[in-house]
């Protein structure tokens, strides 16, 4: 019996979101600025292995933090991965109660060309956008010149995590 | 119970990829060629395979004489990156110029210390203007680059060198500054000359001669939505064999001779980039100033300039995005106006030379008919100040992948 804890130990190191120290530095002063003055707490979300057979994309541990503070509701954090040309980059999505995006916010970027992206200004067009359609890279959301591929891949990937924020919305997990 | 069998079930499959990786280290221990180290690793992302190309036709058109049209697979770069681990990559890219010129058109280390401050070293692109850097054939109009990138910056214009790059995500800035091998300007002959500037004085860092580093030097801003505005400066002396065995205190003469073989040069360029929805426009100014001319063409009896100066202006819509706003694919037709002239201004020992001061209409469509797929037709409409009433005229089509 013990083995077997021993392996869900493992199980939940292996798939789980793995964010270097710089990028966790960089998520919670990001969260500061967010909510000034006030007392922020945030923690994993718990998703079972039972609820998350459920679903119909491969849910990895250490991806969505509820975060809580004195004067707004709760707020999520998605984290996750977009590619450039040759290398990914960390980023988060946080999310007002509604599932409306409230910032996105490039963690880790590891190459040096597409480095762009991590404009504040380039990122808030996706503030207030709730619905993937809305999206359309090069209509909705402007391109960066010189950084096209990884403004795609971000792009792209977070009306990935908008439906499947949405989708973990409708089985009550968050 | 039910989750404990979950667990178990993952458990199992867990130690079964553990075993599975086990082995895969073992093997990995014997001796692996290039290409099988490629294959293990893609899959681990470690490298990145890619690349880019196009193939041109052009057809010329002048009053007084028939003209054959050209077909050339003009590039095809193969790019190659390996990542050694989250901070250090190597970008390589091969190049085959016309189906039978092979140059390695890049290849760099980049040592990530943090997002605002990267070492970079090796073969680099010189930041200047735009298409030096971004020269993919998706990422332009018009088959041909610009005239300006090719007579004033010499595209594909790179050097060995070292140096640091980063991104200020809160002031949305990207800064370059590196330390560069300069051009070479003699090697027995002069090298440069008044109708294209440096451009044979290139060393593409093929065991390439240095007798004074030069400094290349770029900040682009991206702080308003769809605009990019960049200025590039570039300051040094171009090389020369005679400083190569040059006794210090040399009395001999040979000392003044080294000196005139080389210039003095400071090039500057602004460039900007804006997309609007289906609206783009582009346009670029690169000056520079030469020094040390008149002694350089006295030397080598060349006929450099003592200043250039280039700009365009383009603007292009994409008309499918009238009809459709999800469409995929993209018709973009452009107009692009360019003045470059490689004689602006001379040193008395040379005649200013009006066939340098050109300009040159251009109108097309880019039809990228994928993300990384292009098809272009463009046709041009050249000019020059000693040909006050005639022109010549051409043609092109081509396609351009980037993958």
């Amino acid at each position: 019996m013990k083995n077997v804890w021993v392996i869900v130990i493992l199980s939940s190191t292996l798939f789980s979101f793995d964010l270097p120290k710089s990028g966790i530095k960089k998520m919670d002063k990001t969260l500061a600025k967010l909510w000034p003055e006030q007392i922020i707490s945030k923690h994993l979300v718990n998703i079972s292995n039972l609820e998350k057979a459920k679903l119909s994309f491969k849910l990895d541990d250490k991806t969505i933090y509820k975060v809580s503070n004195s004067s707004t509701s709760d707020s999520y954090i998605y984290l996750s991965k977009g590619f450039g040309k040759m290398n990914e980059f960390d980023y988060m999505v946080v999310f007002n109660k509604d599932l409306s995006i409230l910032k996105v916010k490039v963690l880790v970027y590891r190459e040096d060309q597409g480095g762009e992206i991590g404009s504040n200004r380039w990122l808030k067009q996706f503030s207030g956008k709730k619905d993937p359609k809305e999206m359309k890279f090069g209509h909705d959301i402007q391109n960066i010149s010189g950084a096209t591929m990884s403004a795609r891949s971000l792009t792209e990937d977070v009306k990935k995590v908008i439906k499947r924020m949405r989708e973990l919305r409708q089985k009550g997990i968050v | 119970m039910g989750i404990k069998i979950l667990n178990l079930g993952i458990g199992m499959l867990l130690a079964g990829v553990l075993s599975a990786q086990t082995n895969n280290i073992d093997t990995t221990n014997q001796p692996l060629n290039s290409a099988q180290n490629v294959l293990n690793n893609s899959s681990g992302k470690k490298f990145t395979i890619g690349g880019y190309g196009e193939i041109h036709y052009n057809q010329g058109f002048n009053d007084t004489s028939s003209t054959n049209g050209k077909l050339d697979v003009h590039r095809m770069v193969l790019f190659l990156g390996y990542k050694f681990n989250n901070r250090v990559d190597f970008v390589t890219e091969v190049e085959f110029e016309h189906v039978k010129e092979v140059y390695v058109e890049q290849a760099f280390m980049n040592y990530r210390i943090n997002q605002a401050f990267n070492l970079k070293a090796g073969l680099m692109l010189i930041p200047m203007g735009i298409q030096n850097e971004y020269h993919e054939p998706t990422t332009f109009n018009g088959v041909e680059r610009t005239s300006i990138d090719g007579n004033i910056v010499p595209s594909t214009w790179r050097e060995i060198g070292i140096g640091f790059s980063g991104n200020l995500d809160n002031l949305s800035l990207k800064y370059q500054a590196y330390l560069v091998n300069g051009f070479l300007g003699y090697d027995g002959g002069g090298k440069f000359k008044g109708s294209n500037a440096f451009r044979s004085g290139r060393q593409k860092g093929a065991e390439s001669t240095i007798s004074s580093p030069n400094l290349s030097a770029k900040v682009d801003f991206y702080g308003i939505n769809g605009l990019k505005i960049g200025l590039a400066g570039y300051v040094g002396n171009s090389q020369s064999t005679l400083y190569d065995g040059l006794m210090n205190n040399d009395t001999t003469g040979l000392a003044e001779q080294a000196d005139s073989s080389v210039v003095g040069m400071a090039m500057v360029g602004i460039d900007l980039r804006y997309t609007y929805r289906a609206f783009e426009a582009r346009a670029q100014v690169i000056s520079t100033a030469v020094t040390n001319t008149k002694e350089y063409n006295t030397f080598t009896g060349k006929d450099l300039g003592a200043s250039m100066l280039g700009y365009y202006g383009e603007v292009g819509y994409d008309i499918i995005s009238l009809f459709k706003k999800e469409a995929t694919e993209r018709l973009v037709c452009f107009g692009r106006y360019e003045f470059w002239d490689t004689h602006a201004s001379v040193t008395s020992e040379t005649l200013k030379n009006a066939s340098y001061n050109r300009s040159a209409i251009t109108t097309g469509f880019s039809y990228h008919v994928a993300k990384g797929a292009v098809f272009k037709a463009d046709y041009q409409l050249f000019k020059n100040d000693a040909e006050e009433n005639a022109s010549s005229s051409q043609f092109n089509m081509g396609v351009g992948v980037w993958f």
